[in-house]
């Protein structure tokens, strides 16, 4: 075996140090994240004799790959941004196989126990099938949106956190779909187009509905992470979901259900926390466009609270439909309101929802 | 979950879309396809199913490498021949794989199917995986490797490195253009033709040159490219049914391959041929498999019926293919300080194995090897490309050298459009300018950029220096003594050039319509 000499080799870095990491040492996730999307004002310009940007093949309109107009926020270095999570892929999906893991053996725990056999009628039919499945729609086109929103965004940090976030949210679409399946199995009160059916004509769906159809439309990417995560999260999916489904699901004995929400909330939470960290670095203070992009967050968080909280009031009626309430419609959209207001809050802003707890 | 059930969910789950009553999204990217509405997704993935199996396959990619392999130090064992190239072809691929998870955003978005459009996420997250998979693998190398240097800068010298920069090039068009044009570049010529050849064959080379984590790396990799092959040929087969799609899918698949056999056949050429150490398969031999006889012979054949032909330039690949490589790695060797590897001289081994693979290859590249081989030393002061006349200009689409296939039978033609002089390295590169000479428009050549560097001047500025800030991270052999130092660059007074400066334009480029 030959080596380089050692006076060359014995000072040489094994690491990448052009990588800036946020705290002491560079962790895994910033080594195999940053700097992966190339990035064209900076890092990979070349600086030779020619100033103008380069792009190697424009898009068939002719403009850039990454174009800094993909969202209305302003920042010199969107590859500063770290994801609090530190997700890297096999994180990720190590994450995510631990928690359908999880909901699998709780489903077939409950189905031979007989547990799922025991479920009142009325709360597969009018919960499960008429709410929760027609929910899972507002799920898909949360995947939906992000997907592009990936494609879009200026750094791979960001890029990297909505890909996770985009397969979030199909895997708690698909899960209700692999939940009522197996329900087919033990109850003869499962109607899974009844979903489809609300989702698509129910007075109840159609402002959520609409707010779905504007996700999918929405072409800022950083504006659908923080409408989605500042506002839809905590208060509409709080309340079709946390408080609908997974807080009346153990007084109408269903395990499952509290179980399938449980790990989307564990995502939401996540999805949260890399959302207030965009936020902050939209606004810290050594970005000169700072109060512009304040100004647009304030813009947005009324906006999508708006249409958010409409959508949330539409649901009351969902709220009737359960057997054995756990929770009360009034009470859950008050907290979930509170709780929004606070998020906002806490960040600086205000909120048209309110005074938070 | 039993089948019956899996099955079940399966069928639910294309049922997701729905047309919008009270926002229709226009689509942010151009479609000009039409997709029918019954497509299918032939591996029928859940998320549940795909987590457990991506899940298995990490512990065991990444056990193996963390465990095994670093205590046996086995990196240190490799052959050091093939250890090198290894830098450049990390970053290329890794950047492979980051812009083939945004053609599948952008697939998402546009392909009007929720079954494809659940098949495409899978691969989205599976490009995150490769990314993070061989960024890994760089990591590896640049802490287990004998020598560091060139791994830990690879991704910071992406764009101002003329090879790597082409790569970029031939990648972006992954997802630049429409998303067929992306799924046509990604899924149907990148992955189909070529992922075999270069994450199974090659992989086989690493082996055969003692490198594990290589094999280890890229073979799991490519246990997820046979899904993805399967979404390209959903989406292939979906278009192509639609006969009003027929012209503009033709046109579309003659560009994508075109771009990405102008850079993969003659990059991954001069990669297999050129640094194996102990030597097998030619890099022709592994084409005429898996390019040649099972995309074109069987893949694209197949798809004639639908109206699909294989690209309108393919016989002149396929006839360029026995040459390009010997042609890239000559270029990249007479280049050698500009490169942020090692390349050491062919033996006359190496010499008798390219005769034999190649017949007629000395002929056209042994008196070159010969030289370069005089040439190792700092003490002679030489480098074979200041003993080039003039270096040929790069072309404007694929930014590879205009010297193909071989020098003496070079296609290259000089031409203007818009007041702005290109070089094309053959008609298939000038064809694709001349369908959309728009997106060209904000693109220069290594030589544009850096045009009048004093060659020292220039690797300090690109940082191709080791740790003690004289020697060249590139070094002309792998001996331990007289290696290249900043002042023997200097030595050599070159001057980066822009051959296309003095060049006469033979003409207008006739843009089609």
């Amino acid at each position: 075996m030959s080596a380089v000499p050692n006076d060359t080799s014995a000072k040489t870095a094994r690491d990448f140090t052009y990588i800036k990491p946020q705290r002491r040492r560079l962790t895994e996730y910033e080594a195999l994240t940053v700097h992966m999307q190339p990035d064209h004002l900076d890092f990979d310009r070349p600086r030779g004799c020619i100033d103008e940007q380069e792009w190697y093949l424009l898009r068939t309109d002719g403009s850039p790959l990454w174009d800094p107009t993909s969202t209305a926020l302003k920042h010199p270095d969107w590859y500063s941004y770290r994801d609090p999570s530190q997700h890297w892929q096999r994180t990720y999906i190590r994450h995510q196989e631990q928690q359908e893991g999880a909901i699998d053996r709780i489903t077939e725990d409950a189905a031979l126990d007989g547990s799922l056999a025991e479920l009142d009628p009325r709360w597969i039919s009018q919960v499960l099938c008429g709410h929760y499945r027609a929910w899972s729609f507002f799920e898909y086109a949360i995947f939906r949106a992000l997907a592009p929103a990936q494609r879009e965004a200026l750094s791979d940090t960001v890029g990297n956190a909505l890909c996770f976030q985009s397969f979030d949210h199909l895997r708690h679409a698909q899960d209700v779909i692999i939940y009522l399946v197996e329900l087919e199995n033990h109850s003869d009160a499962v109607v899974d187009t009844a979903g489809k059916d609300a989702w698509l004509n129910s007075p109840v769906y159609q402002p959520a509905r609409r707010l779905a159809e504007e996700i999918m439309a929405n072409r800022d990417w950083a504006e659908l992470m923080l409408g989605l995560n500042l506002v839809v999260g905590p208060l509409l999916q709080q309340l079709a979901v946390s408080d609908l489904v997974r807080r009346n699901a153990l007084p109408n004995r269903d395990a499952v259900s509290a179980q399938i929400v449980m790990t989307a909330e564990r995502d939401r939470r996540r999805n949260l926390a890399a959302t207030q960290a965009l936020a902050q670095l939209a606004v810290e203070t050594s970005n000169p466009d700072a109060e512009a992009n304040r100004a647009v967050i304030q813009g947005w968080l009324d906006d999508w609270s708006r249409r958010a909280d409409a959508a949330a009031v539409a649901l009351a009626p969902a709220f009737d439909a359960v057997p054995t309430k756990g929770v009360d419609y009034a009470t859950a959209l008050a907290a979930a309101r509170a709780t929004t207001v606070g998020i906002i809050t806490e960040l600086g802003y205000t909120s048209i929802l309110g005074v938070g707890r | 979950m039993k089948s019956e059930d899996f099955i079940k969910a399966h069928d639910r789950v294309k049922e997701f879309d729905w047309q919008a009553s009270y926002a229709e999204n226009p689509g942010r990217y151009p479609m000009p396809y039409k997709i029918p509405a019954k497509t299918s997704d032939p591996f029928r993935h859940l998320v549940r199913d795909y987590c457990a199996m991506e899940r298995d396959k990490d512990d065991r990619q990444y056990g193996a490498m963390s465990d095994v392999m670093a205590r046996a130090k086995m990196p240190a064992k490799a052959s050091e021949r093939w250890t090198e190239v290894l830098k450049m072809v990390l970053p290329v691929t890794t950047y492979a794989e980051y812009a083939a998870m945004k053609c599948t955003g952008q697939l998402v978005e546009s392909v009007a199917n929720a079954e494809l459009r659940q098949g495409y996420l899978a691969q989205m997250i599976d490009e995150v995986r490769h990314v993070n998979q061989e960024a890994h693998l760089v990591r590896y190398l640049a802490k287990h490797a004998p020598d560091p240097e060139g791994f830990t800068q690879g991704f910071r010298l992406r764009n101002t490195n003329f090879i790597t920069r082409a790569s970029r090039a031939a990648f972006d068009g992954f997802f630049a253009g429409n998303p067929i044009e992306g799924a046509l570049n990604l899924q149907v010529v990148a992955e189909t033709a070529y992922t075999n050849p270069i994450f199974v064959t090659l992989t086989e080379v690493a082996a055969a040159n003692g490198d594990q984590a290589t094999p280890t790396t890229f073979l799991s990799v490519q246990s997820d490219e046979t899904r993805h092959m399967a979404n390209g040929y959903a989406t292939l087969a979906a278009i192509a049914s639609v006969e009003d799609n027929l012209p503009q899918l033709q046109r579309d698949f003659d560009t994508a391959f075109w771009r990405q056999h102008t850079f993969l056949d003659s990059f991954v050429g001069a990669v297999y041929d050129y640094f194996q150490e102990n030597r097998g398969g030619s890099y022709l031999e592994a084409w005429n498999e898996w390019v040649g006889n099972d995309w074109a012979g069987s893949y694209i054949r197949k798809l004639e019926p639908f109206g699909v032909s294989l690209p309108a330039n393919w016989e002149e690949a396929a006839e360029r293919i026995k040459w390009v490589g010997h042609t890239a790695m000559m270029l990249f060797a007479a280049s050698w300080p500009m490169q942020f590897l090692r390349v050491d001289p062919m033996t006359a081994k190496d010499f008798d194995w390219f005769e034999k693979k190649y017949p007629g290859w000395y002929s056209h590249y042994g008196k070159f090897w010969e030289s370069y081989a005089t040439m190792t030393d700092p003490a002679e002061g030489r480098f074979p490309l200041g003993l080039f006349e003039s270096p040929p200009p790069l072309c404007r689409v694929c930014q590879m050298p205009c010297v193909f296939p071989r020098p003496d039978i070079s296609t290259v033609r000089i031409k203007t459009h818009a007041g702005r002089k290109h070089a094309f390295c053959s008609d298939g590169c000038e064809r694709t300018f001349a369908i959309e000479p728009h997106r060209y428009a904000n693109n220069f050549t290594w030589d544009e950029h850096f045009e009048g560097y004093e060659l020292g001047d220039w690797i300090v500025k690109c940082g191709l220096l080791r740790a003690d800030g004289k020697t060249l991270i590139a070094q002309p052999h792998l001996k331990r003594d007289r290696m290249w130092t900043l002042d023997d660059a200097r030595a050599l007074k070159f001057e980066i050039k822009n051959p296309l400066r003095d060049l006469p334009a033979q003409g207008e480029v006739l843009v089609l319509q």
